[in-house]
């Protein structure tokens, strides 16, 4: 019993020595925005790696969850008679809620996976400690590129990702329910109001700051050998993606309640 | 000239530095000698800041550098260079721009200045036809090249070496402890040379200091060592391979 009280102790101590390590580093991050200009080139690099090359895997998951959405809300639908709402439901879904989601978790697994694999291996070869060794900040080089392309292109890549869902929703609607397309975007679009498209666009930001932190942070911490770097890899990525999903539900709580417009 | 007072490292809970006070001079190569595992490369980092220590204080040029930030470390790791046990290398650029990278992120040089001073290093570390090579592909012996003149190339005051020989053969070996041994000799450069091979010491060092189990043991001149008793140095001193 004194030995369970001792493990959990333990833990916890860690847990908030953990979370305390965790502010420090965020907070340096964020101040190592001064040397965006010295780092500019890396960021370039970065936002080419985590923006345009992540474009395909985007395209094909928003495509086919937008088609499998609308095929399942026209069908419930069509059992009240309204299918003619297929648009306007889909519409709702993608960009409040299936554009971010896909999108931010897609980045997690491949923007995370990049992060802590790299950074973790070069953990491990000691070549963070060779940065410092040599008067380079390791933040300011390796996290801030990385945190600066995550939040210039999260947002233009959920974009993207809410408009093939759309138009997966609108070919589905009419092969599949025979729902005239201008009638699917004409209720799609109509009746959108700007909490909707705040929503939408506020989670890419939080979402590009969760991410890149998490995974980097978890890259940083990576010991033991190459098998640290694949549980410190795993780790950053488990971590993000269920933080991915708790602030999606909070955002869309705090917007959809206080916004009135 | 660094100086420990009464350093302690712990690692969760583990002692693995107890009670570390010495003196390394200016000047002189002094080698740190022990068994894997005794907290050899954790001096080392101590010695440039990468680590705190939990307790004690380290002096590098008479200024207490163990609670420093990062800013404040700048000018202090600056007098020093450092080649560390797995050379650590930037894998993901080339031997020159390995070579270039502490001028390129620190001083205000143009780039005509920097090639410059690259190309010499290259040329003195006789690795001028690998210049734009990944360090992946090169041997081992080279890489461990690159890694001195990545260290050199500012001039630093000193040159901390965690291990130059380790993993090299013997013709490769010869020739970077002789390197450094030419440093001394032209530039005055001197060293704290991290080893686990007793010949290393014999050859080149002016000091040696053993450590064993986080302690220092001896720390004398290399030639005094048969007349410690402490029964570790005894026992290796008769089987150097037990190491
Ligand atoms: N980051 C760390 N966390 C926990 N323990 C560590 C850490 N780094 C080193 N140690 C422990 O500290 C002790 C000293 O390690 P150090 O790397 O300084 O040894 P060394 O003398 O350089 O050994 P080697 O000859 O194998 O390089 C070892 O027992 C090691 O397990
Ligand atoms: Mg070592």
């Amino acid at each position: 019993m004194g030995d369970y009280a001792e493990f959990l102790n333990e833990r916890l101590k860690n847990f908030v020595h953990t979370m305390q390590e965790f502010y420090y580093f965020s907070t340096r991050t964020f101040k190592s925005f001064k040397a965006t200009r010295r780092y500019w080139n890396e960021i370039l690099n970065q936002m080419s790696i985590c923006g345009t090359e992540s474009i395909p895997i985007i395209f094909v998951s928003s495509l086919a969850i937008g088609c499998l959405l609308t095929v399942e809300v026209g069908n419930q639908l069509e059992g009240f008679g309204a299918k003619l709402l297929t648009g306007r439901t889909t519409a709702l879904s993608v960009i409040r809620e299936m554009g971010p989601i896909v999108t931010g978790l897609m980045l997690s697994a491949r923007v995370g996976a990049r992060n802590g694999a790299e950074l973790g291996a070069m953990q491990i070869s000691e070549q963070i400690d060779a940065l410092r060794a040599f008067g380079t900040d390791p933040i300011a080089r390796l996290v801030m590129p990385r945190l600066f392309a995550a939040l210039v292109m999260f947002f233009p890549l959920t974009a993207l990702s809410d408009f093939v869902g759309l138009v997966g929703g609108g070919i589905v609607a009419q092969i599949y329910h025979h729902i005239d397309p201008g009638f699917y975007w004409n209720s799609a679009l109509n009746q959108l109001i700007v909490k909707d498209f705040v929503v939408g666009a506020v989670k890419p930001f939080v979402f590009a700051v969760i991410i890149t932190l998490v995974s980097c942070f978890n890259g940083f911490s990576a010991q033991g050998g190459t098998a640290g770097v694949g549980r410190s890899t795993i780790k950053g990525i488990v971590v993000s993606s269920g933080l991915v999903l708790v602030a999606n539900f909070y955002i869309s709580k705090l917007v959809l309640e206080n916004m009135n417009f | 000239m660094i100086e420990f007072k009464d350093v302690h490292l712990y690692y969760s809970g583990r002692e693995v530095l107890k009670e570390i006070s010495m003196h390394i001079p200016d000047g002189k190569i002094t080698a740190i000698l022990g068994p894997s595992g005794s907290g050899k490369s954790t001096i080392i980092r101590l010695m440039l800041g990468l680590i705190q220590p939990t307790y004690g204080e380290i002096f590098v040029d008479g200024i207490e550098i163990s609670k420093f930030s990062e800013e404040e470390l700048f000018p202090i790791r600056k007098k020093m260079g450092i080649v560390f046990q797995g050379n650590a290398l930037f894998d993901s650029m080339t031997v020159s721009e390995n070579m270039g990278f502490f001028l390129r992120e620190n001083l205000n040089l143009p780039e005509h200045e920097i090639a410059r001073r690259v190309d010499e290093q290259l040329k003195f570390a006789g690795l001028e036809t690998h210049a734009h090579q990944l360090p992946d592909s090169l041997s081992g012996g080279m890489r461990k090249r690159v890694a001195i003149g990545r260290a050199l190339i500012f001039e630093p005051e000193m040159i901390l070496f965690d291990e130059p020989t380790a993993g090299l053969d013997p013709v490769s070996s010869n020739k970077i402890l002789a390197f450094i041994g030419q440093l001394k000799k032209e530039k005055g450069l001197g060293a704290v040379m991290v080893t686990h091979i007793i010949n290393d010491v014999f050859s080149i060092a002016d000091d040696v200091l053993i450590l064993y189990h986080g302690e220092i043991i001896f720390h004398d001149e290399p030639n005094k060592m048969q007349e410690c008793d402490h029964p570790f140095v005894q026992s290796f001193l008769l089987d150097p391979e037990e190491l």
